[in-house]
């Protein structure tokens, strides 16, 4: 199918317009770009796993204050290059002219991390206080991550904050490591989703770092649901919860509609589901309905995944009825 | 042939070429413009997480809806399962081929749902039917003879990735039942066979991509091509020759000895992953370069695991040191193209997924990391930075 020329014989491009593009597909560049950062990626977390055992290894030989020394001495490395060689800041996205520069930035903050972290288990830097090591690493991380533009240090910072305060929310271990039975927990984790919401929303309106807003809102989103569906299940005051997982999807569809990011709207719409089936499920507990119960929730499924696929395709219809969309 | 409307694909294919030249400024908006209206394809296909809500969604209401059917009907008339399986897989059908002539759904989420479901319920119908007159053969070849015709026809008529993965996975199933029933031979030939069908299979694909009438079944050629250059690689392997000759074939290997041909499987285990990468970049093939960065590690595994240096740590710093030179090398040699080559980013690399997806990675891999660090010096619970919310 030779598209350039059917545009030409549809009348929709000049001849000029043809050659230009035959030329540009003739002489398109082959990219090789997220492969070698793959590789980069790839390398450097081989790199740092492996130095890590070696030192642990042979702590006894090398000992504790050349190991320190050394970490430091790299640490003010990468951060001297990156210093030099940043653009200046602007609220804007900034685009590092050099490929390496964004993982300098990574290595010179991981070990910066690495060094609190050592030297508080070594030396209890912050006595007792665990928690100020990696508070303190969080802040370096978020500055980090404005100063040189840096989303990877953005997630770094955010979990380090959240587990700071007790808090893992990195993706895979959000639901494994977490204790929901603990109320402060849970209310701390509503409390923490809801303030990088607030932050993601405020970045944007005042066009501070707007493109920061995916990353902010996608550990948001996460927090807000498991810790209120936990808060659902576990605690009493149930209407509370389901009104306030119904806030937070409704928030978040709009969210997604506005800046066309469905990636949110599917979220929202799954951990709804469950909390819909969870409520329907006490509702008829609560009414008593016996071996029809098996009956209803059959159709029950049928049901709603049928609404929820409507929903779905038609969702600017529907929406549009409620909340006057952007255009 | 194909369920959807052929024209319609086409205009899909068309408009998407047109998306690019406007994102380069080949085109004006004007023209733009112009050409999305003229070839709209009218076909539904969203965004990928609606696309996941849909195949979720529609999976589960669907075979809930069946639950349903089967306890009101079949509890009684259990032995005749395999009707209502043919019922509910031709419901499948129906309901699949109602969605795409008219409410065009394409790669929706949707018609996935309903295809896979009836490739489901179909098999062990076929199996049934036709499965009696295969004698003497294992249930495992009768299964795969029998859903292999099935596989083929849906790959042909819905332009599934899905379906045809589950083709080449059924077609080589076949392939290595038919060799064992060889006998002493089939492990003489079996690598060699498994090759050589690689081999005849990727050229028929690699020209099947480049004529017009296969064009728009070319994610299924690209799904084959895949699967045929990963076999090819695995069928040469030292790891997978000498654990299958153990596995299949009663081989006793006692300490010193090795398989037979060994230098060979070696060569072919570091050499072949070299020229994958050495052609993908050659022919400026996305496909073989990546299965080519893959099988480099697989190969690297392999030899690993044979001569071990029981040292992971020297394994992973040397590793890490080669992986970042090569980059650094390369990201520096193509600061400016090189034989049409190029470190910046091709149009299509430009989404937003890609950049905040590695923010996500960032945090789970590297947040592991360092915190691993931390807990290897500390001994009590405490240790930690405080990932665990345990303290």
């Amino acid at each position: 199918m030779d598209i350039p020329q059917l545009l030409r014989n549809d009348g929709i491009i000049t001849e000029e317009d043809c050659q230009k593009i035959e030329n540009y597909e003739q002489t398109k560049l082959f990219s090789v770009h997220w492969e070698l950062r793959t590789i980069l990626y790839a390398g450097i977390l081989l790199l740092t796993s492996g130095i890590g055992i070696l030192v642990y290894k042979n702590i006894d030989t090398i000992g504790h204050q050349a190991v320190l020394a050394a970490i430091a001495l790299a640490c003010m490395g990468c951060f001297y290059y990156c210093f030099k060689n940043k653009d200046s800041y602007s609220n804007q996205l900034v685009q590092n002219s050099s490929p390496l520069f964004d993982y300098i930035a990574l290595l010179g903050n991981l070990l910066f991390g690495t060094f609190i972290g050592y030297f508080q288990y070594q030396y209890q830097l912050f006595g007792n206080n665990l928690w100020a090591a990696t508070l303190v690493t969080g802040i370096v991380f978020f500055v980090g991550a404005y100063l040189l533009d840096h989303k990877g240090l953005l997630s770094l910072g955010i979990t380090s904050l959240a587990s700071s305060i007790g808090l893992s929310i990195t993706p895979l271990q959000l639901l494994q490591s977490n204790n929901f039975d603990s109320k402060s927990l849970t209310f701390s984790a509503i409390v923490y989703g809801f303030g990088l919401a607030v932050v993601a929303k405020a970045g944007e309106r005042e066009r501070i770092k707007a493109h920061f807003s995916f990353t902010y809102n996608n550990f948001a989103i996460n927090l807000l649901f498991c810790a209120s569906l936990a808060s659902l299940f576990m605690y009493e005051l149930k209407p509370i919860s389901f009104l306030l997982v119904l806030g937070i999807s409704a928030y978040y569809i709009i969210h997604a509609i506005n800046n066309q990011r469905f990636y949110f709207m599917l979220l929202s719409v799954i951990y709804t589901y469950i909390a819909m089936t969870y409520a329907f499920y006490e509702l008829m507990d609560f009414m008593h309905l016996g071996g029809w119960a098996f009956a209803i929730a059959q159709y029950y499924f049928v049901g709603t995944c049928g609404g929820m696929v409507y929903f779905l395709i038609e969702h600017k219809k529907i929406l549009n009825k409620f909340y006057k969309l952007k255009k | 042939m194909i369920a959807y409307n052929k024209e319609a694909l086409k205009k899909r294919l068309i408009l998407q070429k047109v998306e690019e030249w406007f994102a380069k400024k080949l085109l004006t908006k004007e023209q733009y413009k112009r050409a999305s209206y003229q070839y709209n394809s009218g076909l539904y296909t969203p965004s990928i997480f609606i696309k996941i809500g849909l195949y979720l969604l529609t999976s589960f209401g669907m075979t809930t809806g069946f639950g349903i059917v089967s306890l009101l009907f079949v509890v009684d008339r259990a032995q005749y399962y395999q009707v209502f399986f043919a019922i509910y897989g031709f419901v499948c059908v129906g309901a699949l081929e109602f969605l795409i002539r008219s409410t065009k759904h394409y790669k929706s989420g949707m018609p996935q749902a309903f295809l896979y479901t009836a490739l489901g319920f179909l098999m062990p119908v076929m199996f049934k039917i036709f499965g009696g007159t295969l004698e003497g053969t294992n249930t495992i070849l009768k299964i795969a003879l029998v859903y292999l015709p099935l596989l083929i026809a849906a790959t042909i008529r819905y332009n599934d990735r899905g379906v045809a993965f589950a083709l080449m996975a059924c077609l080589f199933t076949v392939y290595f039942l038919l060799i064992m029933k060889i006998g002493d031979m089939a492990k003489l030939i079996m690598p060699f066979a498994f090759m050589l069908l690689s081999i005849a299979i990727y050229l028929w694909t690699i020209r099947a991509k480049a004529k017009e009438e296969f064009l728009l079944w070319d994610d299924c050629l690209s799904v084959f091509e895949t699967v045929v250059l990963l076999v090819f690689y695995a069928a040469g392997n030292y790891y997978v020759i000498r654990e299958s000759s153990v596995q299949f074939f009663d081989m006793h290997l006692n300490k010193g000895e090795d398989i037979p041909l060994a230098i060979v499987f070696y060569l072919f285990t570091a050499l072949v992953p070299l020229v994958y990468v050495y052609f993908g970049l050659k022919k400026k093939n996305k496909t073989l370069l990546w299965i080519g960065v893959l099988t480099i590690v697989l190969a690297v595994l392999t030899f690993k695991y044979y001569y071990g240096l029981h040292h992971p740590e020297y394994t992973l710093t040397i590793a890490g040191i080669i992986a970042i030179a090569i980059a650094y090398f390369s990201i520096n040699y193509l600061k400016t193209p090189k034989y049409g080559i190029t470190f910046e980013q091709g149009y299509e690399d430009e989404t937003f997924l890609s950049s905040n997806a590695e923010a996500l990675i960032i945090a789970q891999s590297f947040t592991q990391a360092s915190h691993q660090k931390t807990t290897d010096f500390g001994g009590g619970s405490s240790g930690g930075a405080g990932a665990t919310g345990e303290w």
